[in-house]
């Protein structure tokens, strides 16, 4: 199912005024697509997942799933989750909640079976798709017990499988894995996509963890304060970010920013790093030309620099300030002139205070314009 | 060794004096109530074993008691079970509702029920007289709900308020209605608080003297404590072995009650200690 937002704003009003958690999101998903919205908290990336859901009615824009208009604001119309007789009029959406939400008064059984049972589907094709759902998440050995009884990992199959036990037009996450510790969530990452990737069904997922984006998402729209910055997939997010919040929130460690004022020369561009100054490209030229003021931010991610290079043309002296193992690599922070810089280099031998060659790979350097 | 021994002793004084001390006026009353001795008051010689009284309360007509006992319970069940409904569906949209003035509202709903119950008591006989319904049940079943839904509603607004509310989300998701969700989730979930409550309140109306008093007339409607109280002998005296006999079974609804709901209750007194 295909999944479209327009102009989709929804204002919360409290006694100190309004909060505008999501404001005029253009969006869509294909059908099948595992879509990740990602951003910081209080990004309206839950909002947006209620809105989806039906949870709360949209202040303005609409909802549409495939030809059906779900939500809008002006033209009074909203679907409910799930009505009792299931296809016509409703959404028919599926979610897994951080906390999970399991029934705690129920067995793992009959949570996996509620959502059959309030659409009164008859016990024999409960049994069984519920059998069926519980032997594809391995949990057929804990349908006796009650949520209480379960660990965290069981907790939150059990909670995927009473979302899919539906089959819903649309499945909806949010933020599934992060009561669950580092490694099993990596575990279950991989097999969320598999699921994903069997079901078909069209995904939302939301997160504040831009590992869990990258690796899950087909595509991720990336989200502040209720507005979408960026849609794209994972590597045009990290290729090609269009300012520099994208740029930070993308990756990890993340981009090295520093304003700087570019200045013109004899046909090229420079900028000054710490006592010198750096020969941009031509192939940026385009892009300097469009910003509005000399001055911007330059962006470069740790590893496009290059510590100790061998024949390089311009190179940077730097100080180590301090290093960071972190197993196959070693983070290091830099200091140059006044700036500093993280750097991933491979594991050599650095001292902390050494003084080094620097190199930085221009043909990777992202100009983003100042905003205010 | 001798400081531990020492320590255990004074632990089982304690224990016997509380048990002594809360048992002692029960233990007394059953005795009286299985004495044949008319003077128990007052002289503790020839204690005589017998069930005359009991034999007498159930059977005389001119006591009502079995009239008396079948009042209060439907009396006290039918208040129980409208009070927990009321509550349940009060504490469910204070919790779960964007009600500007919550807290504003629980505390009126407080302050209300702090009234001494005879300061309405003169307005209440004179609106129950208007209305005629002077020895009715719902004479007594209205103002009873009305004075045990504050405390009942403060109850169950704090169980509410610990259960997630993605539960009523996840419900919704679900294909779940309000109404649903609070039959399906809501009330299995806070069911230690609900059976809390409504035993609270079979108890209170149970208990309940002064509007009994003040509203009911005859075996009609009249509730056991002032059918009990009123008990009278031919000459005016005070016939204690069947007052007795009748406070003794008088007890047996509420206990049975407790046992049945024992589980249910101590699961709720003891829920905040237990982590999940």
């Amino acid at each position: 199912m295909k999944l479209r937002l327009v102009e989709l704003t929804k204002k919360f009003f409290s006694k100190h005024g309004s909060i505008l958690a999501v404001n005029n999101v253009n969006l869509e998903v294909n059908s099948g697509e595992f879509f990740v919205l990602l951003g910081p908290s209080g990004c309206g990336k839950t909002t947006m997942l209620n809105l989806i859901a039906g949870l709360e009615k949209p202040t303005r824009g609409e909802i549409w799933f495939d030809e059906t208009l779900v939500a809008s604001a002006s033209k009074k119309v909203f679907l409910p989750p799930k009505a009792r007789n299931v296809p016509p009029k409703a959404r028919n959406v599926a979610m897994v909640f951080q906390s999970y939400a399991l029934y705690p008064h129920l067995t793992v059984f009959e949570n996996i079976a509620f959502p059959l049972r309030i659409s009164r589907t008859k016990e024999h094709l409960i049994k069984e798709s519920v059998q069926k759902v519980a032997s594809m998440l391995a949990i057929l050995d804990l349908l006796n017990r009650k949520p209480g009884e379960l660990s965290g990992g069981q907790r939150q199959r059990v909670a995927i499988a009473r979302a899919i036990v539906r089959k819903p037009n649309i499945f909806l996450l949010d933020e599934p894995l992060s009561n669950l510790d580092a490694q099993l969530r990596a575990s279950t990452r991989g097999e969320l996509k598999n699921l994903q990737r069997n079901l078909g069904v069209t995904t939302l997922y939301v997160t504040h963890d831009q590992v869990e984006a990258m690796s899950l998402g087909d595509r991720i729209a990336v989200l502040k304060d209720g507005r979408i910055v960026q849609i794209g997939t994972p590597d045009e997010l990290y290729e090609n970010p269009v300012n520099p919040f994208v740029a930070t929130f993308i990756g990890s460690p993340p981009m090295n920013l520093f304003k700087v004022s570019i200045n013109y020369d004899k046909g090229s561009f420079f900028i000054p790093i710490g006592n010198m100054k750096i020969k941009l490209p031509n192939d940026k030229a385009g892009k300097i030309k469009s910003l509005k003021s000399k001055y911007c931010i330059i962006g470069i991610r740790p590893e496009h620099i290059y510590i100790n290079p061998s024949g390089a043309k311009q190179k940077l002296k730097g100080k180590i300030t301090s290093v960071e193992p972190l197993g196959k690599d070693l983070l290091l922070h830099i200091l140059i002139g006044e700036n500093k810089f993280a750097a991933l280099t491979p594991k050599m031998q650095f001292k902390e205070y050494e003084i080094v060659d620097v190199e930085f790979n221009l043909e990777k350097i992202h100009i983003f314009e100042i905003q205010d | 060794m001798i400081e531990e021994r020492f320590k255990s002793i004074l632990i089982w004084i304690g224990y016997v004096f509380m048990v002594v001390f809360c048992l002692m006026p029960f233990l007394y009353m059953m005795l009286i109530s299985v004495s044949s001795s008319p003077d128990f008051l007052t002289k503790l010689d020839n204690i005589e074993f017998t069930f005359k009284n009991y034999y007498s309360v159930l059977t005389s007509k001119s006591l009502h008691f079995i009239d008396y006992l079948r009042n209060s319970i439907i009396v006290s069940g039918v208040s129980a079970f409208f009070c927990v409904i009321i509550a349940g569906l009060g504490a469910y949209s204070i919790t779960r509702l964007a009600l500007p003035g919550k807290m504003l509202i629980l505390f009126f709903v407080l302050a209300v029920s702090m009234f001494p119950q005879i300061s309405l008591i003169g307005y209440l006989f004179k609106f129950m007289s208007t209305l005629g319904w002077i020895n009715t049940y719902h004479a007594l079943i209205f103002p009873y709900i009305a004075w045990i839904l504050p405390l009942s509603l403060w109850i169950l607004v704090s169980y509410f308020a610990q259960i997630p509310k993605d539960l009523d989300k996840a419900a919704l998701i679900d294909g779940c209605t309000r109404w649903q969700i609070l039959r399906k989730v809501i009330f299995p979930v806070a069911a230690p608080g609900i059976f809390s409550v409504s035993l609270l309140a079979f108890i209170f109306a149970f208990n309940e003297f002064m509007f009994a008093l003040m509203l009911t007339i005859d075996y009609h409607s009249r509730t056991i404590p002032v059918g009990i109280a009123l008990f009278q002998g031919l000459h005016g005296e005070i016939p204690w072995g069947n007052i007795m006999a009748g406070a003794t079974i008088a007890v047996i609804p509420v206990v049975l009650l407790t046992i049945i709901f024992q589980r249910n209750i101590m699961q709720g007194l003891t829920r905040g200690a237990i982590k999940g």
